[in-house]
């Protein structure tokens, strides 16, 4: 049974898919059918070490750097055409090494304030993490819905406890895109 | 207390007769579209406007005060089939730019529950959304809309399902020039910015792969469905003069380590391979490479570009990706000369062609490129 959060929610991995070993993170969204620049929402995944910052550059793994160890992004889409999931990343979690502590999901509107977008003016826009093996649905924020005026949010994070991966969910909103997120953990933006 | 939203926003409603005020600073045509399933009307009644006053059930009521509309809804009275109702403004001539402002409440009695003013400032659009009452979870919401359509009513109403509506084709984005650093921007070549340089790394470009990547959509349309086989291949020609070929059709798989230093990574050939066709380019080998053509064709199915949906991303490693969108194309012609990649004093340019052709000849005959042709199958 998927957990439906809003703002601030929260749930428990080991009581919700306590057997998980791989993950996707699935952003979707419907195309404009407006006039105007399209939306243009992205997934991103910042895999962290000690003191919740990246190791390397090279763990920040976003539409221009789409494979890292044990996570691997599908690719970007640029428009929401389509249904279901437009942008996926798959988490193999005995692939991540040892030294990455943390897996922070993000999802940001590209040239959001240019665009003078926000997610409430997308339609039908979400982001859901899923128990790969029986494809059940672990988590999911609506951002149309509940993160309507905001830019950029941190979605969760899988973080390894006691020898298990757990998953918090953060739903925590962001007005200033991908490039602060990316600052904030480390990067060399 | 009223709460104020801006574009995007959205807030619940306490109250179940409402009235949604609009007044613009400029003469105006307000409307409502009463939208059921998947965001469409179904019959003339569901459009409220100067014309039709109110409609059959008495459930939405226009009423018109110099350039203050307002539209009183009994959201308690819908039949149970309604999901939302949108408030739209329209402009004859111009834009609603020359409005000046446009100011949205919803009133209950004598109290403004929600303020939802729509920015005009330099806006091109004819015809504006400005806001919609919709149904979530049981609760009856607003949220301020604030998108429209530069060509007026007749693309508003179709998006409301009062003609057969299609997909406008998406604009793509101008490209951002490249930073130093991790790059967040995506380059895409378009008619204003049709081509880019590559930044040459010590040792070479290294692997320079070119992605094809289609989708068919889904449609139930009265057409029905169609499957399209969508191939990426491409023409090289090295600094030695010698020439050839890399595409599926015909086997000819070419080769990374040797001549032509092109390679195709495989066949999909139904669209639903995750990431598509791959086209791997040497780059370390670029300084005996004179040219490479990227093309791609429907190799099966009916020639429909938009079907398709279709992108070509050129990475290299170390740069933004390069991307560029094949949904414009024309309806007769199953052959388009995507980009070419061009050594340009032993820099890689990239050229967007974006140009299309109904075969293999007239595409190498249009570049020049002298091979012989005929029929050949996978």
């Amino acid at each position: 049974m998927a957990v439906s959060l809003s703002k601030g929610g929260n749930v428990s991995l080991s009581k919700e898919a306590p057997a998980m070993t791989e993950c996707s993170v699935g952003l979707g969204w419907d195309d404009r059918s407006t006039d105007g620049a399209p939306f243009d929402l992205d997934a991103s995944v910042f895999m962290l070490g000690e003191g919740d910052k990246v190791r390397s550059d090279a763990d920040f793994i976003f539409y221009n750097n789409l494979k890292g160890e044990g996570v691997e992004h599908t690719g970007d889409n640029r428009t929401g055409e389509g249904d279901g999931d437009d942008e996926v990343i798959n988490v193999t979690f005995a692939s991540v090494p040892a030294d990455v502590k943390k897996l922070a999901f993000a999802v940001t509107i590209h040239e959001a304030e240019s665009r003078k977008q926000n997610f409430g003016q997308v339609s039908n826009a979400f982001i859901r993490i899923v128990d790969k093996s029986n494809k059940t649905e672990i988590a999911r924020y609506d951002l149309s819905e509940d993160y309507s005026t905001e830019t950029a949010m941190i979605m969760g994070e899988l973080y390894r406890h006691n020898n298990e991966w757990k998953f918090r969910a953060v739903g925590q909103g962001y007005n200033d895109g991908l490039g602060p997120l990316a600052r904030n953990y480390g990067v060399n933006v | 207390m009223t709460v104020e939203l801006i574009p995007g926003a959205n807030a619940a409603l306490t109250a179940t007769d409402i009235v949604v005020k609009v007044a613009t600073g400029g003469a105006a045509d307000v409307s409502s579209f009463r939208l059921y399933d998947g965001g469409k009307t179904r019959i003339d009644e569901d459009f409220i406007f100067y014309g039709q006053k109110i409609n059959d059930d008495r459930t939405v009521e226009f009423l018109q005060n110099g350039n203050t509309t307002e539209f009183a809804v009994k959201l308690n009275l819908l039949n149970k089939d309604v999901q939302k109702i949108a408030f739209s403004a329209t402009v004859d001539s111009g834009t609603v730019a020359a409005l000046g402002f446009i100011k949205v409440s919803v009133n209950a009695g004598s109290e403004t529950l929600i303020s939802a003013d729509v920015p005009v400032d330099n806006r091109s659009e004819k015809a504006l959304i400005l806001g919609e009452l919709y149904l979530r979870n049981g609760q009856w919401k607003y949220r301020n809309v604030s998108q429209g359509f530069d060509g007026g009513l007749q693309p508003l109403a179709e998006h409301f399902g009062v003609e057969i509506a299609n997909d406008p084709t998406p604009t793509p984005a101008p490209a951002p020039s490249p930073a130093p650093a991790i790059n967040l921007s995506k380059v895409t070549l378009t008619k204003n910015s049709p081509s880019v340089s590559l930044t040459k790394r010590s040792g070479g470009y290294g692997l320079i792969k070119v992605n094809l990547n289609w989708t068919q959509k889904v449609k139930s349309g009265f057409f029905g469905s169609t499957n399209i086989d969508l191939d990426i291949g491409c023409f090289v020609r090295l600094k030695n003069g010698q020439k050839g070929v890399v595409q599926a059709l015909g086997n000819a798989f070419g080769d990374y380590e040797q001549a032509p230093f092109v390679k195709l990574t495989g066949d999909d050939r139904t669209g639903q391979s995750s990431d598509g066709e791959w086209l791997h380019i040497n780059g370390d080998q670029w300084a005996q490479l004179d040219e490479v053509l990227v093309y791609t064709f429907i190799y099966e199915g009916a020639v429909n570009w938009q079907e398709a949906n279709a992108s070509v991303t050129l990475h290299a490693p170390g740069q933004p990706p390069v991307e560029t969108f094949l949904t414009e194309g024309n309806k007769k012609m199953g052959m388009c000369a995507i980009a070419r990649l061009v050594n340009d004093n032993g820099n890689v340019k990239v050229e967007r062609l974006n140009s299309y052709h109904n075969g293999h000849s007239e595409l190498d005959k249009q570049y020049g490129w002298g091979f012989r042709w005929q029929r050949g199958s996978k």
